[in-house]
Order: C-alpha cells, then sequence, then structure tokens
C-alpha cells in the first residue's frame, strides 16, 4: 500500500489518470492495479476525493507509474462537479495536481456506446491513452463478443481485456501503460464538419495571440466544448481567464457554424454516436438474444410505488432504530475509557492550568466528540451496503417524486439522507447534482437534518423534562416520541426553506431526473468495512481537529482570568474542613473507652480494615447501581442497598469494639468528604462566572431571556456554536460540576432540575427544555459544517447566509415554543 | 415516417427507436451523454411521471421532462 506525494514535483514519476463512467468497475480497478484499498461505490459519483497510488507490477515491484483514480463521469462537458474534477484533472487545472502524463480509460465491455463516448472525447485530448475492458466476463455471459484487437485498432491506442477482481490481465495492462508513454498518440478520433474545425482553428488561434501568457491547450475536446456548449463549464472556465470579449467571439463563431447548417446542440452527439456506432460495429458482436437481466426482476418490487417506498420506510426505520440500539453499549464503553484516561492523566499532572487544559480541555472535548464514533460507523455500515448493492439510486427513484413537491429532485435525496449522521459528507454528496441551484439548495438545507451530534441534547433534556408517559396503548413512549419529533421538526424546516429557496434566490425548476440504476451486486465485505474504515478516520480526524482547538479555546474562556482572591477564599474553606475534622477526631478519641495501642484514630490499623470493608460495600453499591441502570428507590436499587447496608453491619460486627467506632470514623470522613466536593464545585463555579465566558454570558442575557433561558445556558449555547458536541460538557461546567458530566448523567440531570432564578423560581422546566432543543434542532452550531459549504460553494456568502437563517429560525421557533409550551403548561 | 412521441407513450415492457432528442441545450446535450441518441432501441421498463427505461444495456431513471424530450420513431422493435 503506497500513497505518493500530493505534488507530484518527481519528473522520473509518470502520472496516469484513471477515467470511465460510473459504475464501470474503475475503481475495483484501480484498487487491483495499485493494491491500495478504497471505497467502490455503485452509486454514480461515490469517489470523490483525489486518491492515488503506485501501479503494482507483479509480487512486490512498485513502478514509477502513479495512478490517479478520478470520480465516474458520463462526459467531459463537466455537468456535475464532480465531473468538472475530472476534467480539471485531465487538463491539469485542477490544484495540486499536475497535467497527466497517460489517460487510463475503462469501457465496460457491457455497454460499449455510451462508454465509447466518454473514450471518443478522451482520445480528442491528444494525450497518450491505454484502454482497459472491464466486465468482459459479463458481456459473455450476456451474449455479447468483443474484439480486443479491432478495439485497439479502432482506437488507436492499446486495449486489454481485464478481469479486475480476479487478477485477470493486469499483468498485461501494466505493461501497455508503461509502455504507452514511449510512443507518440496515433489515436483515432471522430472527424468534425470543416465548419466546426474551422472555428476550433480560429478559437485557438485567437485565444493563444490575445493572451500569450494562457498556453492554451488547444485540446480538441477543449476548443470543441467551448463553442458548443454555450454558457457550460468549458465556456465559464475560459471567460475567467480571457476576460471580456470571449462571449461576443464565442456567439460569433456559433452563429457562422448554424450558418453553415450544422445545429450547434446536436452536432457533437450526431458525429460521436456516428463514429461509436462505427466502431461498435467493427467490435462488438452478439451471440445469443438478449435476455431481461436479473436485476430488473429484483427491480419489479423495489422500486414499485407502493411496495417499493413500504420497504424502503421500513429499511430506513431499521437503520435509525440499529443506531441508537447498536451504538449505546459501544458508546458507555468508549465513556469508560474516556473517564479512566481522564483519571489517570488528572491523577499524573500536578494541580492547576496545565492539568486543566489537558482533563477538562483536551480530554473532555475531544472524548464528547468520540463517543458518537459507533453511530458514525453503524451508519456508514448501512450506507456502504446500500450503495455497494446499488439500492442507492433506487431510493433517489423513489423519492424522485416527493422531492419534486418542494422543488428538488430525488439525487438531493442521498445528501440529505447522509446528513442525519454528520452534515459534512452530506454536503460533499450534493456534488453528483448537476443542477447547480438544485445543488446549493441541497447544501443550504442539510444542515438541517438531525446529526448525530444533536442526539445527546436530546437525551439529556428529554430525560430530565419530558415524562415517560405512555401513549397510543403503550404502542410508543412520550420520551420516545418527543425524540422522534425533533427529527421530524428539521424536516419540515428543511422542506418549507427548500421551497422557499427555490421560488426565490434559486428560482426554477428542478431538473428532471436523470439517473443510472446500475446492476444489483452483492456487497463486498472489504469494501464496506473500508468504507466504514474510511469515513470513520475521516471523522476522528476532522472533527477531532475542530473539537480540539475548540476544546482549547472554550476552556481558556472558560478558565482565565484567575483571581488569587477566589483561591485564598476557597483554600481557607478546605483548611476549616481539615481542622473541623481533626477536632472531630480528638472528640471521638476522648469519649471512646476504647484504647489505642496503634496510631491515632485516623490511622489506626484497626480502624482502617473496618473502613476499607465499609468503601468496598459502597464501591460494590454504587457499580450494581451504575453497571444495571437501576432507577433510584427502585425494588432491584433497595435490594442493592440492602446488601450494602448488610455488607456494612457484617464488617461493624466482625471488628469488634473497633467497629461502631470505625463506622462514626467513616461517616465523619465521607462527610467531609463531601464537604470538600461542594467546596470544589462552588470554587469551579464562581471562577467560571468571573471569566470571560461568563461576563460573556451575563452580557447576552438580555437576549436568551425571552426564550426562557438563564446567563448559563446562554453561555452553554455560545460555547456550542463552533461544535455542539460541547455544549454537554459545558453545561456540566457551568452548573459546578466540572465538564466530566456526560449525557447520562444523574447528577446534571438533578443539577438542572434544582437550577435557580435569583427569585427562587427553577430555570428549568418542560417549556425551556424544549425551547432548548428547537434551538439545538435548528441552529447552524458546527463549524465543520460551515467549512464545508464554504469550499462546496467556493463564496463565503453561503455559510454566512446558512448560519444567520438558521440561527434565526431557531431564536424565532425557539422562542415561540417557549412561549407555547409555557402557556400550556 | 416519423411521429413525434415522447418515452411517456410507452406501456411497460415496449420497446422504440429514438428518433432525436429535442428540449433545452443542457437537457439534450445531457441525454446525448447518457447514450440517448437517433436510431438506438429504448425498452420501458417502469413507466411513471419519474420511469425507468433501458438503453444501450443499461436501466436508467428519467424525469418527465426527459421523457417528454426523447422523440420516439413509429417503427415497432
Amino acid at each position: 500500500m503506497t500513497n505518493p506525494p500530493q505534488s507530484e514535483k518527481s519528473h522520473t514519476e509518470k502520472l496516469v489518470a484513471l477515467v470511465g463512467n460510473p459504475n464501470t468497475g474503475k475503481t475495483t480497478l484501480f484498487n487491483a492495479l495499485t493494491g491500495f484499498r478504497q471505497r467502490v461505490g455503485n452509486y454514480p459519483g461515490v469517489t470523490v476525493e483525489k486518491k492515488t497510488g503506485h501501479l503494482a507490477l507483479g509480487e512486490s515491484k512498485r513502478s514509477d507509474v502513479v495512478i490517479q483514480d478520478l470520480p465516474g463521469a458520463y462526459s467531459l462537458s463537466a455537468n456535475s462537479a464532480d465531473e468538472a474534477v475530472v476534467l480539471d484533472v485531465l487538463l491539469g487545472s485542477q490544484a495540486d495536481s499536475r497535467p497527466p502524463d497517460a489517460i487510463l480509460v475503462v469501457l465496460d465491455a457491457t455497454s460499449m456506446g455510451r462508454n465509447l463516448f466518454l473514450a471518443s472525447q478522451v482520445l480528442d485530448l491528444g494525450k497518450p491513452v491505454v484502454v482497459a475492458l472491464t466486465m468482459v466476463d459479463l458481456a459473455e455471459s450476456e451474449g455479447l463478443d468483443v474484439d480486443v484487437s479491432a478495439l485497439s485498432r479502432e482506437l488507436g491506442c492499446p486495449a486489454v481485456p481485464v478481469v479486475a477482481s480476479k487478477g485477470v490481465g493486469l499483468e498485461q495492462l501494466g505493461v501497455a501503460i508503461q509502455d504507452v508513454f514511449s510512443k507518440v498518440p496515433e489515436n483515432r478520433c471522430p472527424s468534425f464538419p470543416d465548419c466546426v474545425c474551422a472555428e476550433m482553428d480560429g478559437l485557438a488561434k485567437s485565444v493563444n495571440e490575445s493572451n500569450p501568457a494562457l498556453s492554451f491547450s488547444q485540446s480538441r475536446t477543449e476548443l470543441l466544448q467551448t463553442i458548443l456548449d454555450p454558457g457550460g463549464y468549458h465556456e465559464e472556465r475560459l471567460a475567467q481567464r480571457c476576460g471580456k470579449g470571449l462571449a461576443e467571439e464565442l456567439a460569433e463563431r456559433r452563429k457562422r457554424i448554424e450558418d453553415s447548417g450544422e445545429s450547434i446542440v446536436e452536432v457533437e452527439a450526431r458525429i460521436r454516436y456516428a463514429w461509436v456506432d462505427r466502431v461498435r460495429e467493427q467490435v462488438v458482436s452478439r451471440t445469443s438474444p438478449l435476455r431481461q437481466p436479473a436485476s430488473e426482476k429484483v427491480d419489479r418490487i423495489l422500486t414499485h410505488r407502493v411496495f417499493g417506498l413500504v420497504i424502503f420506510a421500513v429499511m430506513m426505520g431499521a437503520c435509525f432504530q440499529s443506531i441508537y440500539a447498536w451504538a449505546t453499549p459501544i458508546m458507555d464503553a468508549i465513556d469508560t475509557g474516556i473517564e479512566f484516561l481522564r483519571v489517570f492523566v488528572g491523577g499524573w499532572l500536578p494541580d492547576g492550568a496545565v492539568r486543566s487544559l489537558v482533563v477538562d480541555g483536551v480530554i473532555s472535548g475531544v472524548g464528547a466528540v468520540l463517543v458518537f464514533l459507533p453511530q458514525i460507523l453503524i451508519l456508514f455500515l448501512f450506507l456502504a451496503i446500500l450503495e455497494d448493492c446499488g439500492y442507492m439510486s433506487r431510493a433517489a427513484f423513489l423519492l424522485d417524486r416527493w422531492m419534486g413537491m418542494f422543488g428538488l429532485n430525488g439525487k438531493s435525496f442521498i445528501p440529505l439522507l447522509s446528513s442525519f449522521a454528520c452534515a459534512v459528507p452530506g454536503i460533499l454528496a450534493t456534488r453528483t447534482i448537476e443542477d447547480r441551484r438544485d445543488r446549493f439548495v441541497t447544501i443550504l438545507i442539510a444542515p438541517l437534518m438531525s446529526c448525530s451530534a444533536r442526539l445527546p441534547v436530546y437525551i439529556l433534556l428529554i430525560g430530565a423534562f419530558v415524562p415517560s408517559t405512555a401513549l397510543l396503548g403503550g404502542l410508543i413512549n412520550l420520551q420516545a416520541a418527543v425524540l422522534f419529533g425533533m427529527y421530524v421538526l428539521g424536516v419540515v424546516v428543511a422542506i418549507a426553506m427548500a421551497a422557499v429557496l427555490k421560488r426565490t434566490t434559486f428560482r426554477g425548476q428542478p431538473r428532471s431526473f436523470l439517473m443510472e440504476l446500475p446492476t444489483y451486486k452483492m456487497p463486498s465485505v472489504k469494501t464496506v468495512l473500508y468504507r466504514m474504515y474510511e469515513q470513520g478516520k475521516a471523522f476522528c480526524v476532522t472533527a477531532g481537529t475542530i473539537i480540539f482547538a475548540v476544546s482549547i479555546v472554550i476552556w481558556a474562556l472558560g478558565y482565565y482570568p484567575r483571581s488569587a482572591d477566589v483561591a485564598k477564599k476557597y483554600d481557607g474553606q478546605r483548611k476549616d474542613i481539615d481542622a473541623r475534622l481533626a477536632e472531630k477526631f480528638d472528640g471521638l478519641a476522648e469519649t471512646t473507652s476504647i484504647l489505642l495501642t496503634e496510631g491515632t484514630i485516623a490511622d489506626n490499623p484497626s480502624i482502617l480494615s473496618v473502613l476499607d470493608a465499609i468503601t468496598e460495600a459502597e464501591t460494590r453499591f454504587r457499580e450494581s447501581v451504575r453497571d444495571g441502570g437501576l432507577r433510584q428507590d427502585s425494588a432491584e436499587w433497595t435490594r442493592a442497598k440492602r446488601v450494602a447496608e448488610d455488607a456494612t453491619q457484617k464488617a461493624v460486627a466482625s471488628a469488634g469494639q473497633f467497629g461502631n467506632l470505625g463506622l462514626q470514623v467513616y461517616r465523619l470522613k465521607q462527610q467531609a468528604n463531601l464537604d470538600r466536593r461542594e467546596i470544589d464545585r462552588t470554587e469551579a463555579g464562581t471562577y467560571l462566572r468571573q471569566s470571560f465566558l461568563g461576563r460573556m454570558g451575563r452580557l447576552i442575557e438580555p437576549a436568551v431571556e425571552p426564550l426562557g433561558w438563564d446567563w448559563r445556558i446562554g453561555m452553554a449555547i455560545i460555547a456550542s456554536f463552533p461544535a455542539r458536541e460541547v455544549v454537554i460538557a459545558t453545561l456540566g461546567t457551568i452548573y459546578n460540576l466540572g465538564a466530566d458530566e456526560n449525557e447520562n448523567s444523574t447528577r446534571l440531570r438533578e443539577k438542572l432540575h434544582a437550577a435557580q432564578w435569583p427569585d427562587g423560581k427553577p430555570v428549568f422546566n418542560l417549556a425551556v427544555a424544549l425551547s432548548i432543543m428547537v434551538f439545538f434542532a435548528l441552529c447552524c452550531q458546527c463549524g465543520g459544517t460551515l467549512a464545508a459549504i464554504r469550499r462546496e460553494t467556493n463564496s463565503w456568502r453561503w455559510p454566512i447566509f446558512t448560519f444567520v437563517y438558521m440561527t434565526g429560525l431557531a431564536y424565532v421557533l425557539a422562542y415561540a415554543t417557549y412561549h407555547v409550551a409555557d402557556w400550556l403548561a | 415516417m416519423f411521429e413525434l412521441t415522447g418515452l411517456q407513450r410507452l406501456t411497460k415492457g415496449e420497446a422504440a427507436r429514438i428518433a432525436g432528442v429535442e428540449g433545452s441545450h443542457s437537457s439534450s446535450k445531457r441525454l446525448a451523454d447518457f447514450g440517448f441518441r437517433e436510431g438506438v432501441q429504448v425498452t420501458m421498463v417502469r413507466p411513471g411521471a419519474t420511469c425507468i427505461v433501458r438503453i444501450d444495456g443499461r436501466c436508467l431513471g428519467l424525469g418527465t421532462e426527459h421523457q417528454a424530450s426523447v422523440r420516439l420513431s413509429t417503427e415497432t422493435c
């Protein structure tokens, strides 16, 4: 497994771009040629990142040829963002990628017509080309015979049949690739009418004369597309470099072509397909009659208007149910691991700012994100299976009609589905949507889908403030219904927003649906696991780095300034506790009739062994409550409590005269510990109130009061703007508990219940909890999402717009929710 | 003799040859990218507002506008 450097500066290395239609086995071939495993998807356009690997020949030979995998493309006219990437790489204008020295074109033997269309455009680029003919075995089984030597002769370049999954033909293909650099390309391309050729020559000449610095590549594909695709990507690209005058020149050239009796719209398709048909005639012959493919039989049910939708709904239901059901035990395990790390590192570092930064800032912050990894992995397990077997495009097909009702087409569905895990991959997945307006609307509404980072907030607040009442005769629980309601809220607002955007800024009919429904296949275990690994890694790295930075900033704002007076005050209180404990021990020593032969009352071995026995009983009780998830005063809880009390009594009884004394010492020490902890909490709270974050919280209190929130909730919200995951940790800190609370913390729940306004009224009630949840459901609190929107729209305008509209909506609807719920209550 | 008919006219399982592709420039260009061109056989797999057709050995999902853009020949296949 090898990865070349991003900027292939070495001149000894040859770069080969891998191009082909989606679903032609292109990525499987890339993996086989490079030995570099990566995601293989049936859904068109799954490969979006730049993937490179050294061509591996034989057992362990690593060549100087670097292969670069590209997204699947149907044409080089760059109709979608994905196809634009392909074109930019092939023309050498893609950032961090030099022009390829040769192009490896994948042709699917079962679908030669459409594949040859793209191949003809690639041949027109004038670069050395090698053709890999895939799906040869499938073509044979479908009764198609492909004459490879005729194909090579007709295209003027080497062609090699391969079955990548079985390693057939790879050696020959590798040799053909290595040989191609030394030969002058003899690509045989379709001939265009003289009037078109004259305009191509004229354009190349005029561009190079007026912009000599541009060194316009003059490939036939580029010239043709610029002239024949008015307003298309090629014209836009050249206009950016040439400036004014190009539009007028192109209009004149197009007019001259039309005047010669050729149609701008049809000429390319007509000429290329005439060439394709001629080549196909020479190369492909049918040996047995066409049969109905098995995929179509499966599609009779899966794409059925009624059954198809029902099956889809059941699959989605099962998917979300599994995310929550399967993820919980793993999440708990990660939580325990993080807690262990906190205690371990916290015990090892000296008390002070560094420990606070590492433990409260970094470990808690980054840990808060890592907890969501199981959910992300499970969601991507489902998505990878659905994609790899070819189902995703069927789902997009089924939902096209429904998406059309609010101005989008079925292609927007897949990015929106991905956004339930995380909006960032969802936004990246919009690259396959051809229409710019549809793509932008999908990007702008994707963050409204309730992502996995919102879940902990829902769980904390629903658990604390929504009663667990059975509804519909016990069919559903009110808590589950509210949770589901939060997801529905995001979807409903997204639909409304899409409808508004499609009637205003992005006015226009949705682009008519056009999508390939690839042949179904068994999902590959390796592919699915690799996809999970890849996404899990990306999640940890990207989210982890953002959270890491945010955690440090929030920690610093919440930690500084540190007043020495505060430390002095609470240190004094701690000393008082120690002094009082010592006094109580003295009093106990005086009143007891027991003569201590060894040590004092605080360190007598007999008393210490009683303390150990009681502590052990208490620890066992706490563990059984935690492990069994026992609710206070439940039958199991009472039973466990009784066991602990019996063990304590037994320890006291068996210690003879030291028993009762040990028990009293234990209680005094326990009380002192509780007092010390209370002082720690109050001290942390005082520091926080005086910190920069605390001051900001008080500053924004007038703005959040109408939503029913106090300054502490406001602060937690400020802290969670860069990444909403941090809110639980921030709430924990704010309510004087330290930043180690997670959403299952009963103490945090209790503390939220106990929080009061200055007039003694409780801060939290159902209305406040609902208002916070509605705010979280709609607000754009994710730096990663905004960065992805900036990258994908290439403008700051849209992330700013998304932030403003989502935050505005969140505020207004949280306000309405609070007042309606308050009035109803 | 050609008659102007869109793909919507095809019933389930029915096949026809394409007589041409019309509509907006970008739409017809995209259809051409996917293999819709004169003389090619297209089979209706699932009719509807968004339909499934088989062309060039592969199945494609097609929205209403694209269906209307494809002119069919009256020749039977």
